[in-house]
């Protein structure tokens, strides 16, 4: 019988560091990576030559690109493996990482994620099964078709969706490794330029570029190095699944959040009221409404009335995407996942300074790759109130 | 593999190639051998069939801005139901503003296609949603 990563020993996030999120520039991808990898080693207090196994969680920006990458750290014979999942990418080398040092095969492992903007063929264009509209559907199609369909199931109102980019990016203007640091009002999201349906420029998250690193541990590493365990943020909860078939009339992404994330929450044994954080795949903002209410944080199609209501605020009954989100933050790709779990444990710690949302205790990670894939992970920590 | 995906009718809609699978029933579009998404069952068990290319919209929008070869923006594209229980994904030959609403009747027709990898089906509406 297979087992879950709760079942395995304790795993916990011990170093979180960052290169924040930026437009395409010509800085290498090697210093973005480093200077990521650098700041969680930093934030752990341990040296590279404690970590016994890294995943590099890429997408696109060059075939074996850990190597060259980390070596500047010290040669040390340390275990690299390059993980590609898409947008999932990092979410996908971080739950790597988590699985090895709670199987024991390692003390001490490194999820880094770093890309560039490179466009690179997806694996439908090269599957050999042939499509009506070959290279003609982006991803903001895609969703702005999943938005039309939202609306009219629901009633819902592109000013509704629009106050998504506005909250998210909001979060994101009080973020230092954010690429959209500027406050948008709601005017200003509506009158962009319209790209597809009603998504405008600012329904849709930046792809830039950036790294993000995570250093996670066992409690004899933590006991072994001197790590403070009073910053440890437990990883609670990890699945990873592939889009099944569902009815025609489904929103796929959304059916494979909810199957998903009900996965998450009963490995841990908790409920969505017990979520403060939630970092999710709001690449557009319709995305945030239905995979909040595929994570059970609102009814169907509620989640434009709660996000109304400040619900989803930092402060709120649960902040949804305090880090600003993909829609605010960034979205660089082989970055994001991990970098949601450096804003999870950053507020889990109390540490997230002007966007700290009260008393967060627990937190979910939701990233979707093309395909689709799900990736998510549920952590905590158990400071009380 | 090599099959086209629509074919004109002497009458009526154009025809769609979807696919079934002879192990367990399933239907699909775009027809393919490799593998039923259901169960499994690949090669001479997939079965290509021609169904009119007739259904409903289940979401529809225009799409303002696009740089990929083969196709100008602005057009319209739709998620279309097929009365033969299959969703295809294609472009529907009316005005970007105003995309066709939920439960939109249309019907497709082959056009001439030139010279791009999009494939000559053009969806019109039919008729005022049920």
């Amino acid at each position: 019988m297979s087992r879950t990563l709760n079942d395995l020993r304790p795993v916990h996030v011990v170093g979180i560091g960052l290169h924040p999120y930026q437009a395409p520039g010509t800085q290498p991808y090697t210093e973005l990576g480093l200077t990521a990898v650098r700041a969680a080693l930093d934030d752990a207090g341990i040296g590279w030559p404690e970590v016994e196994t890294a995943f590099v969680g890429t997408a696109l920006v060059a075939a074996a690109s850990g190597r060259p990458m980390l070596r500047h750290l010290g040669a040390t014979g340390t275990s690299i493996t390059h993980v590609e999942n898409a947008s999932a990418s990092g979410s996908s080398a971080f739950r790597q990482a988590c699985l090895e040092v709670a199987c024991g095969v390692a003390e001490v492992a490194l999820a880094v994620g770093v890309d560039k903007p490179e466009m690179r063929p997806d694996g439908f264009s090269r599957a050999g099964v042939p499509d009506l509209l070959p290279g003609v559907v982006s991803p903001m199609t895609h969703f702005a078709l999943l938005a039309q369909s939202y609306m009219e199931r629901y009633g819902a109102t592109p000013e509704q969706l629009a106050a998504v980019a506005v909250k998210n990016i909001g979060n994101a203007a009080r973020n230092p490794c954010a690429q959209r640091r500027q406050p948008v009002t709601l005017a200003e999201v509506l009158d962009g330029k319209p790209l597809s349906g009603v998504l405008t420029r600012m329904q849709c998250c930046p792809v830039g570029e950036g790294a993000a690193a995570v250093i996670v541990a066992s409690e004899d590493a933590i006991a072994r190095l001197g790590i403070d365990l009073r910053r440890a943020v437990r990883v609670e909860a990890s699945v990873s699944m592939s889009e099944g078939l569902y009815e025609p009339t489904a929103f796929p992404d959304a059916e494979l959040t909810r199957l998903a994330v009900a996965g998450l929450l009963r490995q841990s044994g908790r409920k969505p009221a017990d979520l403060d954080i939630v970092e999710v795949h709001d690449a557009f903002t319709v995305e945030e409404l239905v995979y909040a209410e595929a994570i059970g944080l609102a009814a169907p199609g509620e989640a434009a009335r709660a996000v109304a209501a400040g619900e989803f605020d930092i402060g709120g009954r649960c902040a949804v995407s305090p880090s600003g989100g993909l829609l605010g933050m960034g979205h660089p790709i082989g970055p994001t996942g991990v970098g949601q779990i450096v804003e999870i444990a950053r507020q889990l710690r109390g540490e997230a300074g002007p966007r700290q949302h009260p008393n967060a205790r627990v937190g979910l990670a939701h990233m979707l790759g093309l395909g689709s894939v799900c990736v998510a992970h549920l952590l905590s920590v158990d400071r009380q109130a | 593999m090599s099959m086209p995906l629509v074919e004109a009718a002497a009458s009526g809609p154009a025809q769609i190639r979807i696919g079934r699978c002879g192990a367990c029933g399933h239907r699909y579009f775009p027809f393919q051998p490799l593998g039923c998404e259901r169960c499994g069952a690949h090669g001479a068990t997939q079965s290509p069939i021609l169904v009119p290319a007739r259904g409903s919209v289940l979401a529809a929008v225009g799409v303002w801005k696009h740089r990929s070869p083969g196709i100008e923006a602005p057009f319209q594209v739709a998620d279309v139901l097929l009365d033969a229980g299959v969703k295809v994904r294609a472009l529907i030959d009316a005005d970007p503003c105003r995309p066709a609403t939920l439960g939109t009747p249309v019907s497709g027709i082959v056009v001439q296609a030139g010279d791009t990898p999009v494939a000559p089906l053009r969806f019109t509406v039919v008729g005022e949603r049920a």
